[in-house]
């Protein structure tokens, strides 16, 4: 891929952050700035006695807040993902009488510095009277178990059903049945740079200015404005450098509120950054998911039923992003095909645990691991190709506008309008070398290719503003209400805003990422920034371009559809340049100047509206697995994906985006789990425990693009931000199953509980040896 | 992840180190590379009063040969392994094991005598050295004494050095000409500590064969009495596995989130018959 993109530009961004530039939230460095830590429950499941800060405040702890001390520990943080079977528990933003998982913060300990907050943060004192942990799901749904939360009965936290058509019926005609159980891990989105934040009240003025890293600056001043109760356009959030979020800061925490109230209550800036210890602990998990499913299929291969039921383990609370995970995991249950018959229970479980919600994928992962694995089952049932069975159940183009049963994300309709899907299936099968006959190599290891469909949804959550304004020197300020964690945004919406207004991509500096710069806007999430927020930028870019090319016309004399921008010259239809620039526009239309009209001139607003679509993103990933059958041990040889991401408005980093998820997608199957025993205490606190691929893990991956227009969006863009990640751990498990045995089934059951460990390989190899 | 409060000394002599320990000896540890006792400290598992950052005293690190030892200093880099010559020349079976051990950036940091004194079951130096029969210098202000690698672990984390002593120097014997050597690790990454490793080296002609095992119990294990099953390589791999596994029956093998006991002896049997298959090829 290297080559491909060598001699390209570097991305705007790149030279900020790879010299060292950027300004991440712990590189914030104010006046009379003091460091929070936080105390952190050590028990899964505690009732909480007394808690005496005594010791702290006398051994010189400037500030020590625990729920008692909080004037709003009524309110809790809001959720912006509300679903009908919610039983609401959101913690308070300190633990009260109860601790729920270990890592629940129980008060907060200000000092001058973050080594003494930590010494001082030991010295807090906290009664702790110990409940019965419920450590698994299992454990939780058991009879007599003990209970999260009142209005959590059995400790179920959230269920419903889907269904369409009659699921049973279908079974009971079916030519013939599978079922299988599937485990998805406990992961996390783990960024580079953890969850932090710089609050500084400004008491002379009632304003709170908060640095922090998170992808919803936004949804944080909502949170800060209405728990602190200061008006919003009090409330600045700055966010411009995150260093990754993936998901897991996609959201409002307490930490940020009561780091702002910190600072209110001392009159002094207060940092806190969250170390890794605390980012396993404190930040939300994700993945958690096991299906049980059932499968009927035709003699042909169509599958005709899915029948199931998903287990999501929520953690101790329904904490901001509601229970999409389950929502997504569950409204992806039949992603790119044609299911007619399904009924699939939900059931959100609590345990004592970290709060699930989203990483990367957002439980689209979740869903296509059991349903591509699943496909293969059928596959060596009735002794067809793997992707002759996709074939036969993959939406045509000639069904598009299909429209899915399942609602998503409660709300958008589930309209899969446009791709040519089969096309990605017989190309990746053609391309990749992809076979179905296992080799024997060299090292004794053998080696199979595995399949896996990925199907994301691109665009949810349909709002976003831009504002695009051209300065008297004829350059281009772009202002989005977007967020960036270090994805291109700033490349790509130059590219994009150069285009539609009709100036150089040198011309344009793009913002984003504070709430200061526009009053409406959402953040980077849900593989949105180019399906909402490029195209806002285009609406905004676009609608001053009229506007220019109105006021060129009254400057020129002549009619403005005869006029064109280029170059931020305006130019005759036939592209000879006119006398007029963009900067001359705005000295005409200068205060005083002939063309004033008492508004600026060449500066446009615009809130982009997806109208409640979803844009749909197609790519098939083909991976060849070496299995040394001995040991269990299994690499990794061969990566191949085609994907269709429309219109790629900078190919580097729509190539970036893809194979940085499939590597993601990949050791999220091979390596990362956060671990419980039995008591729900965190095994994997570090990331010598939790673990994540390395670049020597990481196979070179061969990327193939496809190009179809969706009709949803003006730009013509498919969302790129999870696609490699969700196919990912099931190419690479449905080629470890066939290495092991490419016929037959039965072997397998023990490779879908990812990550798939090699001591599950070599149990699987045992399987299929004893079998006769 | 902030370190509970020490205090530091930073001696450049090796009679001041040792005053220091004999002065602090059970509050205080030494750093060495940091690879270990750095991220203890930051999660607070090690809170010690002292730190006796050895780090500048003059004459721990670098590699010597002389009438058939190789000399490394406790303080030399790992990283130095991997490059030296002489390493490379006369003591292969290390270099091949260092191979597996973490990364660049740890190797740059991480000494060869921090690693013997932490004494992780899983690392790959004591493997080495107890397979390669390393005598150990240790230091005190009561003396100086030598200890065999093959005597020094003695448990998970804990070696026969005493508080107030300083590991020094670690003494091999040059590798006879001729000598055929093998090292294979099963680890869950690159880089990661081992799930089991097995080192094996042959001598030349008198096909004297050295075996250790390490990841799977709390110390290295060296597998005396494997000369004899060495020979039966050549009867069969199946006969090979079931011989070893024989041998490796004292182990009580370590079980955790990485691996189990069964697995990790399974790998452990797998590791030894493939090094031994390839120094007897």
């Amino acid at each position: 891929m290297a080559t491909e993109h060598a001699g390209a530009p570097p991305r705007v961004e790149d030279e900020r952050l790879l010299t060292g530039q950027a300004r991440f939230t712990d590189d914030i460095h104010l006046d009379r700035m003091v460091h929070a830590a936080f105390v952190r429950s050590p028990m899964a499941h505690a009732e909480i006695g007394r808690i005496d800060p005594a010791a702290a405040l006398a051994a010189g702890a400037l500030l020590v807040l625990t729920a008692r001390d909080l004037p709003f520990i009524g309110k809790t943080l809001i959720s912006r993902f509300g679903h009908p079977s919610i039983r609401e528990a959101m913690p308070t933003l300190l633990a009260t009488d109860r601790v729920r998982f270990v890592g629940e913060a129980v008060a907060l300990v200000v000092a001058e510095d973050r080594y003494k907050a930590e010494d001082l943060a030991e010295l807090v004192a906290v009664d702790y009277r110990p409940l019965p942990p419920v450590a698994t799901m299992a454990a939780a749904l058991a009879p007599g178990a003990a209970l999260l939360h009142p209005n959590w009965p059995g400790n179920v936290a959230a269920t419903f059903m889907h269904e369409t058509g009659d699921a049973e019926a279908a079974l009971r005609r079916a030519a013939g049945r599978v079922a299988r159980r599937f485990v998805f891990g406990r992961q996390t989105a783990l960024p580079l740079e953890t969850r932090g934040c710089v609050a500084d009240f400004d008491a002379g003025r009632s304003a709170l200015t908060v640095w922090m890293s998170t992808q919803t600056h936004y949804n944080v001043r909502q949170n800060l404005a209405s728990i602190l109760d200061i008006p919003e356009f009090n409330v600045r959030v700055v966010a411009e450098d995150v260093g990754g979020g993936f998901g897991g800061k996609s959201r409002p925490y307490a930490e940020e509120v009561l780091a702002s109230h910190a600072s209110r209550v001392l009159g002094r800036p207060v940092k806190w950054i969250e170390d890794r210890f605390e980012h396993l602990q404190a930040t939300t998990h994700s993945r958690a998911t096991e299906t049980e499913v059932e499968f009927g299929y035709d003699a042909e291969g169509r599958v005709i039923a899915l029948k199931g039921r998903l287990l999501v383990d929520v953690g101790a609370y329904v904490f901001t992003s509601g229970i999409i995970t389950a929502e997504v995991a569950s409204g992806q249950c039949a992603g790119p095909y044609k299911i007619p018959n399904v009924s699939l229970e939900v059931v959100c479980v609590g345990t004592n645990k970290t709060p699930l919600a989203t990483y990367r994928g957002a439980g689209q992962p979740e869903a296509t691991f059991p349903l591509e694995c699943m496909l293969d089952i059928v596959a060596k049932e009735l002794k067809r190709p793997a992707a002759d069975i996709r074939l036969k159940n993959i939406i045509r183009p000639d069904e598009m506008p299909y429209k899915q049963f399942i609602p998503l994300y409660g709300g958008p309709q589930c309209r899969i309008e446009s791709g040519d899907f089969p096309a990605l299936v017989k190309r990746a099968v053609a391309d990749s070398g992809y076979g179905e006959a296992v080799e024997t190599l060299g090292t004794g290891e053998t080696a199979a290719w595995g399949l896996a469909c990925g199907m994301e949804s691109t665009g949810f959550v349909g709002f976003e503003s831009a504002d695009v304004k051209v300065d008297g020197a004829g350059k281009v300020t772009v202002w989005s209400g977007m967020s960036s964690q270090g994805q291109g945004q700033l490349t790509a919406y130059a590219k994009v805003c150069a285009e539609a207004l009709g100036v150089d991509v040198a011309d344009v500096t793009v913002r984003m990422g504070d709430t200061q710069l526009l009053p409406f806007g959402r953040g980077a999430f849900a593989s949105r920034g180019a399906v909402v927020g490029a195209n806002a930028v285009a609406g905004a870019a676009g609608r001053l371009r009229d506007k220019a090319l109105g006021l060129a016309g009254t400057l020129l004399q002549c009619d403005p559809a005869t006029l064109t921008i280029a170059h931020g010259r305006v130019c005759r239809a036939d592209g000879e340049p006119t006398s007029v620039s963009l900067a001359d526009i705005v000295e005409a239309t200068f205060p005083g100047a002939p063309l004033y009209t008492g508004a600026p001139a060449l500066q446009e607003h615009y809130i982009y509206d997806t109208k409640r679509t979803i844009t749909f993103a197609l790519s098939v990933h083909a991976a060849k697995v070496a299995v040394d059958t001995r040991s269990g041990f299994y690499r990794v040889l061969d990566y191949y994906i085609i994907h269709d991401a429309g219109r790629r408005i900078d190919p580097q980093i729509v190539d970036g985006q893809i194979i940085g998820g499939a590597v993601d997608g990949i050791g999220g199957a091979m390596f990362s789990a956060l671990l419980y025993d039995d008591q729900a205490q965190l095994l994997t606190g570090t990331l010598a425990d939790y673990l994540v691929i390395t670049a020597p893990e990481a196979p070179r991956i061969r990327l193939a693009h496809t190009e179809t227009k969706p009709t949803t969006n003006p730009l013509g863009v498919r969302g790129v931000g999870e696609g490699g990640t969700i196919p990912a751990a099931a190419a690479l498990v449905n080629a470890v199953a066939r290495a092991i045995d490419p016929a037959r089934t039965g072997h397998e059951q023990g490779l879908f509980s990812l990550p798939l460990r090699t001591e599950a390989v070599l149990a699987a190899c045992e399987a299929a040896r004893r079998k006769p | 992840m902030k370190p509970a409060r020490f205090e530091i000394h930073r001696p450049r002599e090796i009679a001041e180190a040792l005053d220091l320990l004999a002065r602090h000896g059970e509050s205080a540890k030494i750093l060495a590379g940091g690879q270990s006792l750095v991220p203890l400290m930051n999660l607070r598992m090690a809170s010690p009063a002292v730190v006796i950052d050895i780090n500048r005293v003059a004459g721990l690190s670098g590699i010597r040969t002389s009438d058939g030892v190789i000399a490394i200093g406790a303080m030399t880099r790992q990283k130095l392994l991997l490059e030296d010559e002489a390493i490379a020349r006369h003591a292969p079976l290390l270099a091949r094991a260092m191979a597996h051990v973490g990364h660049v950036q740890t190797r740059s940091r991480g000494t060869v005598g921090g690693s013997l004194a932490h004494a992780d079951p899983a690392a790959e130096l004591p493997l080495a050295m107890v397979t390669l029969d390393a005598v150990l210098r240790i230091r005190s202000v009561r003396g100086t004494r030598a200890v065999p690698a093959r005597g020094f672990f003695r448990d998970a984390l804990t070696t026969t050095l005493e508080p107030d002593e300083l590991l020094t120097e670690i003494e091999l014997p040059v590798a006879p000409a001729g000598a055929r050597v093998a090292f294979r690790e099963y680890a869950r990454r690159h880089g990661d500590f081992a799930i089991a490793a097995a080192a094996v080296q042959r001598a030349g002609d008198d096909a004297r064969i050295a075996a250790g095992l390490g990841g799977v119990g709390v110390v290295p294990h060296l597998c005396a009495g494997l000369a004899e099953v060495a020979h039966s390589a050549r009867r069969g791999r199946a006969e090979l596995e079931l011989l070893i596994g024989e041998q490796l029956k004292g182990i009580a093998p370590l079980s955790d989130h990485h691996a189990s006991a069964d697995y990790r002896r399974r790998l452990g049997v797998l590791a030894l018959a493939d090094c031994l298959e390839e120094v007897m090829q």
